[in-house]
């Protein structure tokens, strides 16, 4: 008797219980991991960060100096054996002063993230879901925040804070706020309209579980890519702020702090000194908008293939 | 477009007004007594009682404001602790220089930017949209005071064409003033140049794709006048909205790009005062700031709306 082959199924329609979930689905995060691996700009992002994570979480053990150690007769330097990135104007090793700037960078704007994301997910969440009054205070609110462009409302945050690294990754972590409270209320407003929001109204969720267990997931893709590109800017304004002096005190190895040295010293030939930290910023930025540019192409069907 | 009007000028003025508020606000959290600053550590508790009653510290701060508010319209922001002038005295002599900057950075984006996508967007895969592309790239690798220092070291230091830094009133010698114009206005314009060309560029390529455009071409139009008749013209509309939204940031930005090439203006007065924590000169600044990106945005839109009708009616 022949037998009738069945057309595999589109969608596999396996009972939940004998169902083995790949480990791809079992979280959002690990699916959008995957696809951001396999697409060039991630792939190329995950090198350069995860290289560059390693130097910030090790640099004291990476790197072949103290940052403040000085050596007698080693100043200006060109790159050599003993010092890979050359010596600066009062002889420290620049190889190892960058390691510890690119700790501080990402430390920096990791943290603004870490303290703006969750905050200003948490008030866009709310205003939106709630509309009504809360929406309009919270959003006027955030308006007015974001009519202070790019770096003022640093400044204007730090003028109150005081200098210090601590003070900048908080300032930006404060200015982040608004940004990620724009961005999730949009996307719950979209959201909340959608069919799978109101089954789960029917099934008796509250508020909290519909959006902790529903919406957020849904709303991801966007909030990780804005959480790259404000890493972003978070790495250009810690350079930018330690550059003006608002930033960590001088024997601190910011890159902003090493390029304010650099640029008295491009008279002498010293083109080492000025490389390292444009280099270092540049593959930060670089990779940062890789990553951002790569979650947008594995989460968007619109994108996909362009 | 009269009603349009009317909201869009409500909404700047309610915006302008908060943003005063905020900062007036943020402004009393700084630590230490504005007085104190202001006479020194040494003078008796009689004289910091004296200023502080002058200075209108005593006052219910709603009073505080508005006394501030009702100065500030009359351009008269108080006195600056850190640099003992008038606030605005300071603001005015720093009004020139940031002017002369952004201004120049912004047209240099214009007119660097928007061709260059223009050019991208018509051949996309040709050599205007590698190097559109190659252009984003670098601006996104090198913030804008980076890209200051690296056009010191290789315009100024290694090939010795541009002074190094310093300014020339425009107004004084106009061919002096270029010179050291140059550089900061590339700082300034290059990031915003890279947004308007990929703008521009996604903008063309969409509207090449529109049925009008391919209609002027079954009728036989030269593609000339395809392009330049039919396709630009609709294209760069919304590019009006996108440029005008830039003037805030090109403005931040020349804040840092004015301490590199060491201009007086706006930038390094704003740092001074963040350093000597002198809140009188912030609050001045920033709301002045805050209103000319106001009106800015208001005037964009109003261009928008006199550009594309539809806007006009929704």
């Amino acid at each position: 008797m022949a037998t009738l082959q069945t057309p595999e199924p589109l969608f596999r329609r396996e009972t939940i219980g004998a169902r083995v979930l790949s480990w791809r689905q079992q979280s959002q995060w690990f699916d959008v991991s995957y696809r951001v691996a396999r697409e060039r700009r991630g792939q190329i992002a995950i090198v350069i960060l995860g290289v560059l994570l390693i130097c910030a979480l090790f640099a004291p053990q990476i790197a072949p100096y103290e940052f403040a150690e000085q050596f007698r007769g080693a100043k200006l330097l060109s790159p050599s054996w003993t010092h890979p990135f050359g010596t600066d104007e009062i002889s420290r090793d620049l190889f190892s002063r960058m390691i510890h700037g690119v700790r501080i960078s990402l430390f920096v704007s990791a943290g603004a993230v870490a303290i703006g994301m969750p905050i200003g997910v948490a008030i866009g969440y709310a205003a939106g879901y709630f509309g009504r009054w809360a929406d309009g205070i919270s959003m006027r609110f955030i308006d007015t925040m974001l009519a202070f462009p790019g770096i003022l409302t640093a400044l204007v945050v730090l003028a109150v804070l005081g200098t210090g690294t601590r003070e900048v990754a908080i300032t930006l972590g404060i200015t982040a706020i608004p940004i990620f409270a724009r961005l999730a209320r949009g996307q719950m407003l979209q959201e909340k309209e959608r069919d799978y929001v109101m089954a789960a109204r029917t099934l008796g969720a509250g508020p909290i579980r519909i959006i902790m267990r529903h919406v957020s997931i849904n709303t991801l893709p966007p909030l990780m890519i804005q959480a790259a590109l404000y890493m972003a800017f978070a790495v250009i304004a810690e350079a930018s702020l330690s550059f003006l002096g608002l930033g960590a005190a001088p024997p601190t190895p910011t890159i902003g702090l090493i390029l304010n040295g650099a640029r008295g010293y491009l008279t002498l030939g010293a083109w080492w000194y000025i490389i390292a930290p444009i280099g270092a910023l540049a593959l930060m930025l670089i990779a940062l908008n890789f990553l951002a540019d790569a979650i947008l192409e594995a989460t968007s069907p619109y994108v996909r293939n362009k | 477009m009269g009603s349009f009007l009317v909201r869009r000028f409500t909404q700047g003025v309610l915006t302008v007004v908060l943003a005063s508020i905020l900062v007036f606000l943020v402004m009393r959290l700084i630590p230490g007594d504005p007085a104190l600053l202001l006479v020194g550590t040494d003078a008796s508790p009689e004289d910091v009682e004296r200023v502080r009653e002058q200075l209108g510290l005593n006052e219910p701060l709603i009073e505080q404001y508005v006394d501030w508010l009702t100065g500030a319209l009359q351009a008269d922001f108080g006195p600056s602790i850190s640099k003992g002038t008038e606030v605005g005295a300071l603001m005015k002599g720093a009004l020139l220089p940031s002017a002369e900057l952004a201004v120049a950075g912004y047209v240099f984006a214009l007119a660097f930017g928007i061709p260059l996508g223009i050019v991208a967007g018509l051949k996309p895969g040709g050599p205007g949209d590698y190097a559109a592309t190659g252009f984003t790239m670098f601006t996104l690798g090198i913030p804008n005071f980076v890209l200051g220092i690296l056009l010191i070291w290789v315009l100024a230091v290694l090939l010795g064409w541009l002074p190094i830094t310093g300014r020339v009133a425009i107004n004084e010698d106009f061919f002096e003033a270029l010179k050291f114009l140059v550089m900061p206005m590339i700082a300034v314009g290059a990031g915003t140049a890279a947004v308007l060309a990929r703008f521009v560029r996604a903008s063309i390529m969409e509207t090449l794709n529109q049925d009008y455009v391919r209609t002027a071409r079954a009728k036989g139009l030269r593609e000339r006048t395809v392009v330049l008749r039919h396709a630009m013209r609709n294209a760069l509309i919304p590019v009006i909205t996108v440029a005008a939204l830039q003037i805030g940031f090109l403005i931040s930005g020349a804040v840092i790009v004015e301490v590199v090439f060491a201009r007086p203006g706006f930038g390094s007065l704003i740092i001074a005062a963040v350093i000597g924590r002198d809140y009188q000169l912030i609050q001045g600044m920033l709301v002045v700031l805050v209103a000319v990106f106001v009106v800015v945005n208001s005037l964009a839109d109003v261009a928008y709306g006199l550009a594309d009708p539809r806007i006009r009616v929704s």
